[in-house]
């Protein structure tokens, strides 16, 4: 298991033990009761952390044993072996670059969308719409800039 | 060597200076006060000790090893098991002793007993108090302009009950070095013992809108006797 | 959108176009980093107009309203729109230079994360425009005050808003740190050889990864309470305002070592560069940072010690706990000055400034962390003057330093040392005049977030003087703006050359500003600080012509 999933690994243990720690250090004698407020909360950061590893663990799984070059195998290698290996001498890195992307108007746009999205909760439908179908341009416009770059 | 020491005693003093400006917590007048101001004395000065030797290493590293533009050789050690371990026990022996003096301290200024001489129910509400004794008709509410005295017996185990109608308030009286939350929806209590006769004044720690800086109330601390007549008496005035 | 089909980037000035679409984490670092800075003004104004009114007792300028605003928009300013944007600017720019990647993991998300970020700042600020003013209920909205009955208007949801809007920026951020660390880093960077700063930043994304989403789930519960029905924070609901303090400060405490720990990370890098000498214990200090990371999960309640609705004991315990890994970080920092040979340059008189104000803002935090003496202290002056050690005495003393340590690598120009001193000096008495008394008052009784306050003795002579000593800030901070403008903008900066310092990480070895993929060439990695054995190795080898 690469070092990267070990790390999140640790974190949900060490926030599971913690959950359960904190029940019953939570109990309150006055009043008979436990705090479930802390003990959900620090149980979610457990489980958010566990669910890192799993999901990562899944792709890292296929790309040992699945399709070469399908997409969940791509992202399993990024995953697994991340860790770059050996000693690096002097190297020129541009000639094994992957291309950086391109200027993009999608984050600012996107950026104004949720904003719209945001005023348009407090100050009614007529900012809201307009907002949601800039969500959903700035959605489509993301991916299929991401399709042109590839 | 340009005149290292006296560089050193200078910031050495000006350790010590803040440090002692560092603050002193007002003279309790309250049984548990008195607790909690012994332990905020062991901090202060176990936090001065702390203060002088940590600022005192940083002060003399700078002096010390400042560059004067010699060749003198510089130190390659990067690491000291040792040296480690003892930076990692020194603070663990100090917190836990610091817990063990807080925890003890804590059990006394939270103790509960099962039947106080005397409960006051205070509400707290935007932005005023009010002082209701139980067991008499005596209540006391705060008018703009004309803030509340709570009237207490010196001597006697007192119970206040803090319940707010409102959003949430603190109930503080910095002289007996207390302050509890007042929240709507439950009922928070404290228990003291006032020791000195005199006024002391209160106030809403918690911001709570608007004219919060203006929820001010007065403790008149007085002989139990007195108390119990005032309290007789209907609660007229001050005794 | 000619920029989405344009042609392949050329070396020229940037226009103001290429700011609005970059993808380029340098240059989305350092509009961070500006942005950041005017909030750091903005939040720094709302205070010296607060200082103005408690100059003297009784009200002169304001009105409690106008007050009550100043100090929550100051609060809220300063922690999610200045303190924490500043150390994600840095590290935008820096960890991906440190680690030997060419960008981020992914580039159009760390653009939207910054655009979200000023829009956040920029409607949470909006609230002054509103006819009810912008919100006023203190940086941690407490309800029932916080719910439409008490604070009704629109100022309270753009904060809310803008909060959400922010908080998503710092989620997307994190996710992008997170991914260039484990994915992105140089053949032969190790996890062991990652830089402390970069350290930071991963503990640092860890913590938003998981307490931002708590808040901003808080948040939408807040909002839904003001604008459909009380259904989460109020008793009449059957709930209890206790419930939002919890999600609040569960956030709320790894958010201090948000604002803490990229600057702990700064004082790593700059410590050794300063003095001569590699990093005292480098694992030691990789461990305390994870440590404090983790410990700082367990501390949440110490927040609500007088609330009467928490274990004060196990939240005392644990906060104890956190001063371990701090001082051995201390100790860390003096072994590393330790023999070694300090040169006493503007980054590293900041970086002093720090050591000796964290300090004091640590050791006091030890008092907050004991119940008993936080019945007294909470909510008073003491925590105002705490929390300022700690995030002005040490976070934004760290800053300074960074900012005069990284702009010759981000700008190629070297600010002025005579005015980065003169902005030293100012700032340290300024800030110290104005915040040790504050200690005092607290204790005395004097209670935080108060439009004013008795004439009781001498509470008007330390207020006077803390008054005036902020002005002395004020004046520290324009010299460094002034600084920033006539060394870059103006151009009248020394130029830089690629390693003005003897740096350590990876960034030093770059030209000064680095090009658009940041490394031409990579020196061997062998280390925690390539670039420090780049030079030995340099300077052992016979030149050869």
């Amino acid at each position: 298991m690469a070092e990267e999933l070990r790390f999140f690994l640790r974190v949900a243990l060490y926030a599971a033990v913690l959950t359960v720690i904190y029940w019953f250090a939570s109990y309150n004698p006055v009043e008979g009761t436990y705090d479930w407020a802390g003990t959900v909360l620090l149980a979610a950061s457990a489980l958010a952390a566990a669910a890192v590893v799993a999901v990562a663990a899944a792709f890292a799984r296929r790309a040992l044993h699945g399709r070469p070059g399908s997409p969940p195998a791509l992202l399993g290698r990024w995953l697994l072996f991340a860790d770059p290996g050996g000693e690096a001498d002097e190297q020129p890195l541009s000639a094994g670059l992957q291309p950086l992307p391109r200027a993009s108007w999608w984050p600012l746009v996107g950026a104004v969308a949720a904003t719209l999205v945001a005023l348009g909760l407090i100050y009614g439908p007529w900012l809201l719409l307009p907002g949601l179908v800039l969500v959903a341009w700035v959605a489509w416009g993301w991916v299929t800039q991401l399709r042109s770059i590839r | 060597m340009p005149r290292p020491p006296a560089r050193l005693r200078l910031a050495v003093i000006a350790g010590l200076a803040a440090v002692a400006l560092g603050g002193c917590a007002p003279q309790p007048v309250s049984v548990e006060g008195e607790a909690v101001k012994t332990l905020y004395d062991i901090f202060l000065a176990v936090a001065a000790a702390v203060f002088v030797v940590v600022a005192g290493l940083i002060g003399w590293s700078i002096v010390r090893y400042g560059d004067r533009g010699d060749d003198r050789q510089i130190s390659s050690t990067h690491e000291n098991l040792r040296l480690e371990l003892l930076w990692w026990a020194l603070p663990t022996v100090l917190v836990i002793v610091l817990f063990i003096l807080t925890a003890q301290v804590l059990g006394r200024v939270d103790e509960r007993t099962d039947d106080p001489g005397l409960t006051v129910t205070v509400t707290g509400f935007q932005w005023q108090w009010r002082f209701a004794y139980e067991g008499s008709d005596v209540v006391l509410t705060g008018l703009p302009g004309e803030p509340p005295t709570l009237v207490l017996p010196v001597g006697e185990r007192v119970a206040l009950d803090l319940e707010s109608p409102d959003v949430i308030h603190s109930f503080w009286v910095p002289q007996f070095l207390i302050k509890r939350d007042v929240v709507p929806g439950r009922t928070n209590r404290i228990e003291l013992t006032v020791e000195e006769p005199g006024t002391y004044s209160g106030l809403c720690g918690e911001f709570c809108g608007l004219l919060h800086h203006r929820m001010r109330f007065s403790i008149e601390a007085v002989p139990a006797d007195a108390f119990h007549a005032w309290l007789e008496g209907g609660g007229e005035g001050i005794p | 959108m000619t920029a989405m089909t344009g042609a392949p980037p050329v070396e020229e000035p940037a226009r103001i176009i290429d700011y609005l679409t970059t993808t380029d984490h340098k240059k989305i670092g350092v509009m961070y980093l500006v942005t950041a800075v005017g909030f750091l003004v903005v939040g720094g104004i709302l205070a010296l107009i607060m200082r103005a009114e408690l100059a003297f007792p009784e009200l002169q300028l304001l009105d409690e309203s106008t007050y009550n605003q100043l100090f929550t928009m100051h609060g809220t300013g300063m922690i999610f729109f200045a303190i924490v944007p500043l150390g994600i600017g840095f590290a935008n720019y820096l960890l991906p230079l440190q680690v030997g990647a060419p960008d981020v993991a992914f580039p159009r998300l760390n653009a939207l994360s910054y655009w979200l970020y000023l829009a956040g700042g920029l409607v949470a600020f909006s609230g002054f425009l509103t006819a009810s003013g912008a919100a006023a209920f203190g940086w941690y909205g407490y309800p029932p005050l916080s719910n439409e009955t008490y604070s009704p208007g629109a100022g309270p949801n753009l904060w809310i808003m803008g909060l959400i809007l922010s908080g998503a920026s710092g989620i997307l951020g994190s996710v992008n740190f997170i991914a260039t660390v484990f994915t992105m880093r140089a053949p032969g960077m190790t996890m062991f050889r990652v830089p402390i700063f970069t350290w930071n930043i991963l503990v640092v994304s860890l913590l938003i990864l998981l307490t931002f989403p708590v808040l901003t789930a808080a948040l939408a519960l807040l909002f839904i309470d003001r604008t459909v029905s009380n259904a989460f924070f109020t008793p009449e609901a059957g709930s209890n305002s206790i419930l939002w303090q919890h999600l609040f400060w569960f956030f709320g405490h790894p958010e201090v070592y948000i604002m803490a720990l990229p600057f702990f990370g700064v004082v790593s890098e700059v410590v050794p560069v300063f003095s001569g000498k590699r990093i005292f214990g480098y694992r030691a200090l990789v461990f305390a940072t994870v440590l404090i990371g983790a410990y700082s999960f367990s501390v949440w309640a110490h927040h609500m010690f007088t609330t009467g609705a928490v274990s004060n004991l196990f939240f005392a315990a644990t906060s104890f706990l956190i001063a371990i890994p701090t001082g051995v970080k201390f100790f860390t920092w003096i072994a590393t000055m330790w023999r070694g040979r300090i040169r006493l340059a503007t980054p590293m008189l900041f970086v002093i400034g720090f050591l000796f104000q964290f300090l004091v803002g640590g050791i006091s935090g030890v008092f907050l962390a004991s119940p008993p003496i936080d019945y007294q202290a909470h909510d008073s002056y003491y925590v105002v003057a705490h929390m300022h050690y700690v995030l002005f005495g040490g976070s934004a003393f760290a800053a300074f330093a960074a900012f005069y340590f990284w702009i010759p690598k981000i700008s190629g120009r070297m600010l002025s040392e005579g005015l980065g001193k003169a902005h030293f000096w100012l700032v340290l008495i300024g800030f110290n005049l104005t915040f040790f008394p504050m200690h005092q008052l607290g204790l005395d009784g004097m209670a935080r977030r108060v439009a004013d306050y008795p004439a009781n003795p001498g509470w008007g002579e330390t207020n006077l003087v803390i008054s005036l000593a902020s002005g002395l800030i004020a004046v520290g901070t324009a010299l460094f703006v002034w600084n920033v403008v006539r060394s870059v903008w103006m151009g009248c900066g020394a130029p830089a050359g690629h390693d003005p310092w003897g740096g350590h990480s990876l960034e030093w070895a770059t030209s000064s500003p680095p090009p658009h993929h940041n490394f031409v060439a990579m020196p061997p990695i062998r280390s925690e600080r390539p670039a420090w054995d780049a030079r030995q190795a340099a300077a052992a080898e016979p030149r050869d012509g």
